[in-house]
């Protein structure tokens, strides 16, 4: 039980439950309405979805609930985690808001030393509730705030099965309990500055791939400049990029511009309308499409009523304003052209993808960042521009050019969901902690869905304290015995821990997994501890006792 | 005890959620059972809201600034800081032309300023619809 209403006898079932907790914590969805209100509302609800309750306050509560055991089960916190939550009237528009109430840093167990930690993190870390609650309760012995709207239309269900003009609140939460658990920086961005001049966790993995250089180890002013490098923030730590190649699909939309001198690869916002872009994908010559300046649309290049020109087998060149998308392609395919492509209107990188529907629309469509439209016309200008429009298969959607790495969202200028806290949005499956909560989240945090839990591990949830930051971690869960130990053979030998985080036990420890049989063990173990021997890490009388281990070794 | 034991406790209040923080001690609370309001028979936390927050409330949970935190030390060399309620994310939605709502994370005040700046324009979230999806996709610019 982690969430109840007031009852006079509340205390007494969770004192109960507290002397019998087990060594794994569970993260506590802590009520804070007062009756009638919030979680306590008692307007009557149907049951939807797997969420049996039946009143609008009981299905709030199933859903945060559910929400907080995916997250548990992941992460499997040590102590528990205080979820402040509740409902109420917030301002128009907004839905919720979460986050950290504290940050710690230089605390016993912390991965890095003076670097911010949010406090659940902190205290995984610590192995100890840094954060215990005492007389008088304060808001600090709490470890997430939580507050969403009463005013929002949510699909209440548990089963990610919204319907149209509805929002998945438990793919909501997941997404909001991800920042408060540690999915967020400290940076404020609009000025590179970090806050208390100290770095924290999330941007010591937060890598710009132009300049090479971690988020922690930049001035202020390059943070800020690297804030709005598109596409060219990414997430380095080593358990994302493992898992990347798993949940990543290929195939990012770019239009190729294949007249030009020199290769030429442009972002292209796909459309939720007409024929989806392909590897193979769609090419032709540029025209810029011209109809009539009128009430329908005071621009000649609007496509706003038909086209009065030849774009007949042609990718029809467009500019965002005035009427739809939809309008605009409509009224290219009735000229004839086989493609279409919106130049947009205000400078927004990357662009935004073209929204609307119209089941008629057979033709393949796509919005382009305003300079490129306007380099595009230029070029059409001087002679042919031929392009073709495709899900580019070298990449996959979501990773960056450079490195190959999960890109996080780099937006300029600053717009809605602008913010290296978030994946960038290019990602394909969609991503939880992607700026927008789209519609085919399913609940899943991890792999082969979805990467937010392998970032978590970076960021040190199942840290094994062998002293390597778990971003740059190759052997997570190291045997950190002090010496060399095979079976119950105690070699004696020092237990160093290697540079990228492996202990020599670990490494020994291989060879079990590859050996066919006895003899093949000891032999790899001979070969693994003369390697040691050679760079220096054991002496030749250690990697005799070593040997003589792995030989009684069964 | 620590917060296993409240993990049912209901509607708390406790004074100001986003009021300053006055605790600033070297010494770590000592673990012990709360306090219990005779009339509920809990203790509370934070005062129910009596009205709906502020455009102000919202830039404050989306502030990045670090003025007036305070750092708390330990003597095992432990720091702490309260966030006072700064550097949170909040979800917005936008409403379509065609009614079509999304829903969109921000975590800065610009981002915030401008999204609230966009209440009954276009939406912006840009979502990916042209590979196969469970349903509708969600809105995204109509224009």
């Amino acid at each position: 039980m982690r969430c109840r209403t007031i009852a006079a006898t509340a205390l007494t079932i969770c004192f109960a439950a507290a002397a019998s907790a087990s060594a794994q914590g569970h993260i506590i969805i802590f009520n804070n309405n007062l009756p009638g209100v919030g979680f306590n509302e008692v307007t009557p609800a149907a049951p939807v979805g797997g969420n049996p309750g039946t009143t609008l306050g009981a299905q709030r509560i199933n859903v945060f609930h559910a929400a907080a055991r995916i997250w548990e089960d992941k992460l499997k916190p040590k102590h528990d985690i205080l979820v402040l939550a509740d409902f109420r009237a917030l301002g128009a528009n907004v839905l919720g808001s979460a986050g950290a109430i504290q940050v710690f840093r230089d605390f016993p167990g912390a991965e890095l030393p003076g670097t911010w930690y949010p406090v659940a993190l902190a205290s995984q870390l610590a192995g100890e509730d840094l954060v215990p609650c005492g007389t008088p309760l304060s808001v600090l012995c709490f470890d997430i705030q939580a507050r969403f709207a009463t005013t929002f239309n949510f699909y209440m269900g548990l089963d990610n099965n919204e319907g149209p003009g509805q929002q998945d609140l438990l793919a909501v939460i997941l997404h909001e309990l991800g920042h408060g658990l540690g999915f967020a920086n400290f940076v404020d961005e609009t000025t590179g500055t970090l806050l208390a001049g100290m770095p924290d966790v999330y941007s010591q993995y937060t890598l710009d791939v132009s300049t090479a250089k971690l988020w922690n180890h930049m001035t202020d002013a390059e943070r800020k400049t690297s804030a709005v490098n598109i596409r060219h923030v990414s997430w380095s730590g080593i358990n994302v990029t493992k898992a990347v190649p798993q949940v990543l699909a290929p195939g990012e939309p770019t239009l190729e511009v294949l007249s030009s001198a020199t290769p030429l690869k442009l972002a292209l916002g796909d459309a939720s309308f007409g024929a989806p872009l392909t590897a193979a994908g769609i090419a032709g010559d540029v025209v810029l499409a011209l109809d009539a300046a009128n009430a329908a649309g005071p621009s000649t290049t609007d496509a706003c009523t038909p086209i009065l020109n030849n774009v007949s087998g042609k990718v029809a060149l467009v500019d965002r304003g005035t009427c739809g998308f939809v309008v605009k392609v409509k009224n290219a395919q009735n000229a004839g052209a086989i493609a279409v492509l919106v130049g947009d209107n205000v400078f927004s990188l990357p662009p935004g993808g073209l929204g609307g529907a119209d089941p008629t629309i057979t033709i393949t469509a796509g919005r382009i960042a305003l300079p490129d439209a306007a380099a595009m016309k230029a070029s059409l200008a001087a002679g042919t521009v031929n392009v073709r429009m495709e899900l580019d298969p070298s990449v996959l959607a979501g990773t960056d050019r450079v490195n190959g790495l999960m890109m996080l969202a780099a937006l300029n200028p600053v717009s809605p969901g602008s913010s290296i806290s978030h994946v960038e949005a290019v990602a394909f499956p969609n991503q939880l902690m992607e700026p927008a909560i789209n519609v085919d989240l399913t609940s899943a945090i991890d792999t082969p869905r979805d990467l937010t839990s392998k970032l978590m591990t970076d960021i040190g949830w199942f840290s094994d304290r062998d002293g390597v930051p778990d971003g740059v971690d190759s052997c997570l869960g190291s045997d950190i015995r002090p010496s060399v130990v095979i079976d119950s053979c105690d070699s004696g030998v020092a237990n160093l821990v290697t540079s990228d985080g492996c202990t020599l036990s670990d490494i020994v420890s291989r060879c079990s997994a590859g050996a066919a049989n006895h003899g093949e063990y000891v032999s790899c173990v001979a070969r693994t501890t003369n390697a040691f021997k050679g760079a220096g890490w054991i002496s030749g009388n250690g990697e005799g006792r070593i040997q003589s281990c792995a030989a009684r070794a069964k | 005890m620590g917060k296993t034991g409240l993990r049912s406790a209901g509607a708390l209040a406790l004074a100001g959620l986003f009021a300053t923080s006055a605790i600033v001690s070297a010494q770590k609370p000592a673990k012990q059972k709360p306090r219990q309001v005779p009339e509920t028979g809990v203790e509370t936390i934070v005062p129910e809201p009596t009205e709906a927050v502020g455009e102000a409330l919202l830039e404050q949970m989306t502030s990045r600034s670090s003025e007036g935190l305070v750092e708390v030390a330990q003597a095992d060399g432990t720091v702490s800081m309260d966030l006072q309620g700064r550097f949170m994310s909040v979800m917005v939605a936008t409403t379509a032309p065609d009614g079509s709502q999304s829903v969109v994370c921000e975590t800065g005040p610009e981002a915030l300023k401008n999204a609230l700046a966009r209440r009954s324009d276009a939406p912006a979230a840009a979502e990916k619809g042209s590979r196969p999806m469970k349903a509708a996709p969600a809105a995204r610019e109509l224009k």
